[in-house]
């Protein structure tokens, strides 16, 4: 009866404790309802054709995500990146005009995220039918008790430059 | 009460093993559309990359068909009728990027009473594969019907049904669903692409296909790496894979140099493809 207490008991401080263990505190930054909203209202006067929100787990090394965008020539697009959700870490986005591994990859545009948000309009010239945004997140030092989450805001409109003559992107209906 | 050190031994290994797996599919469940996650070794430290594709919307590329000369062929769409057959999720959510395709071509040919009739279709579908609360406000069908007259009014609606499908995607995590969606779609573009095409040399909306076959590369990549390629889906990504090679093998295609460029199809090129494409189409509308 005594051993069966004693098992009994080192059970329950076992379960306890991988119990905390793998409930550890998860942070969350990312706000995904406001931003959204602010940056579907920052793409006027351009077309939406595709917004999402890019997950972040910031771990104890390095990462980088790299996300592909089909473009097509002869429209305007604009991208617009939004960090306001990943706390105080300094993320940074770059655009590229390759794959994250091509070494003859040039750089066409570094976001400036001071204020938590900034806009490349693709040059209508651009040759390329896809473009490689690469977001670099530091390594997180937070102690492993806490899981730190967050995630960038991406959205992308378009202009057709002859429907911008007749005004039609203009014509925004709610 | 007999509690044996063997009893003991099991219980912990049996929860170790429970905890494990439940972390495990929780893992799984966040994931984002991956096309491929590799650990790689830059000049000065190890960094884990993940790259995650971007997928455009129906108007935008139905835009740019109709910009190339993409003219309006009756009854080269998926009638709205077929809805009814589609008992499976995975046929449902493929028809529903083909309908969401169909609807844009009417929209952007002035065929109204069409497009009314693919709204409608896509309403109903969207109730079996989680799509539902895209059309729960009133207010847009009633705004739809209203403008039906008006494409640029019509367009607008549907930018705006675009943004909330890729909302709910991204706030849901409905990744897999996403990924058969703009299959579908994409698919549906290919073919009223190459069907319009077909007769006549027109450059441009060859151009364009051309264009969109490059995708098919990143498509396929989120489909393996994420496992969709298994199961229902295994035909359909083994059918894309085939349409890829067929593209690959093409003439124009060998003989085009390495780069940035999109491949120019002759007309007995885009002959072949278009039948491959049908083919495909064929194996989801049926």
């Amino acid at each position: 009866m005594k051993s069966t207490v004693l098992y009994l008991a080192t059970f329950f401080i076992f379960f306890v404790s991988v119990h905390t263990q793998a409930q550890a505190e998860i942070k969350d930054y990312c706000k995904r309802n406001v931003t959204w909203k602010k940056v579907k209202s920052d793409l006027q006067p351009y077309r939406y054709t595709q917004g999402k929100s890019i997950k972040l787990s910031f771990k104890r090394y390095p990462q980088r995500k790299q996300i592909i965008i089909p473009m097509y020539r002869e429209m305007e697009h604009v991208m617009i990146f939004n960090t306001e959700g990943v706390g105080d870490h300094e993320v940074k986005i770059r655009v590229y005009d390759a794959p994250i591994r091509d070494n003859t990859k040039e750089m066409l545009f570094e976001a400036s995220l001071e204020k938590g948000q900034d806009k490349f309009q693709m040059p209508v010239t651009y040759k390329g039918i896809k473009l490689y945004m690469e977001i670099y997140i530091p390594s997180n030092d937070v102690e492993r008790s806490i899981q730190e989450k967050g995630c960038v805001l991406f959205m992308m409109g378009y202009l057709d430059p002859e429907m911008k003559e007749d005004g039609r992107n203009e014509s925004v209906m709610r | 009460m007999k509690f044996s050190h063997q009893s003991f031994v099991w219980l912990c290994a049996m929860f170790l093993l429970a905890c494990q797996s439940s972390q495990t599919s929780n893992q799984k469940e966040d994931k984002p559309l991956l096309v491929e996650e590799k650990k790689v070794e830059t000049d000065h430290e190890e960094v884990e990359v993940a790259v995650e594709l971007s997928l455009p919307s129906v108007v935008q590329v139905g835009q740019l068909f109709k910009k190339a000369g993409l003219r309006y062929i009756d009854d080269l769409t998926n009638t709205a009728e077929n809805a009814s057959k589609y008992s499976s999720r995975t046929s449902k959510l493929l028809n529903y990027g083909i309908y969401s395709t169909d609807l844009t071509y009417c929209v952007l040919n002035n065929q109204s009473n069409e497009a009314l009739k693919y709204i409608k279709t896509l309403k109903e579908l969207s109730v079996d594969i989680g799509f539902a609360e895209i059309y729960s406000n009133r207010d847009l069908f009633a705004r739809f019907e209203q403008n039906l007259g008006t494409p640029d009014s019509i367009l607008n609606i549907m930018d705006e049904i675009q943004e909330q499908t890729d909302f709910l995607i991204d706030e849901a995590g409905l990744k897999k669903e996403s990924i058969q969606v703009f299959t579908g779609a994409w698919i549906e573009g290919m073919y009223l692409g190459s069907e319009a095409s077909v007769g006549e040399d027109r450059e441009l909306v060859t151009y364009r296909i051309a264009e969109q076959i490059h995708l098919l590369t990143d498509i396929l990549e989120v489909y393996k790496v994420n496992e969709y390629n298994e199961g229902e889906l295994s035909s359909l990504y083994h059918k894309l894979s085939e349409l890829l090679n067929y593209y690959s093998e093409l003439d124009s295609v060998k003989e085009a140099p390495e780069g940035k460029g999109v491949i120019h199809l002759s007309l007995t090129e885009m002959h072949g493809l278009a039948s491959q494409i049908q083919e495909l189409r064929t194996f989801i509308v049926q």
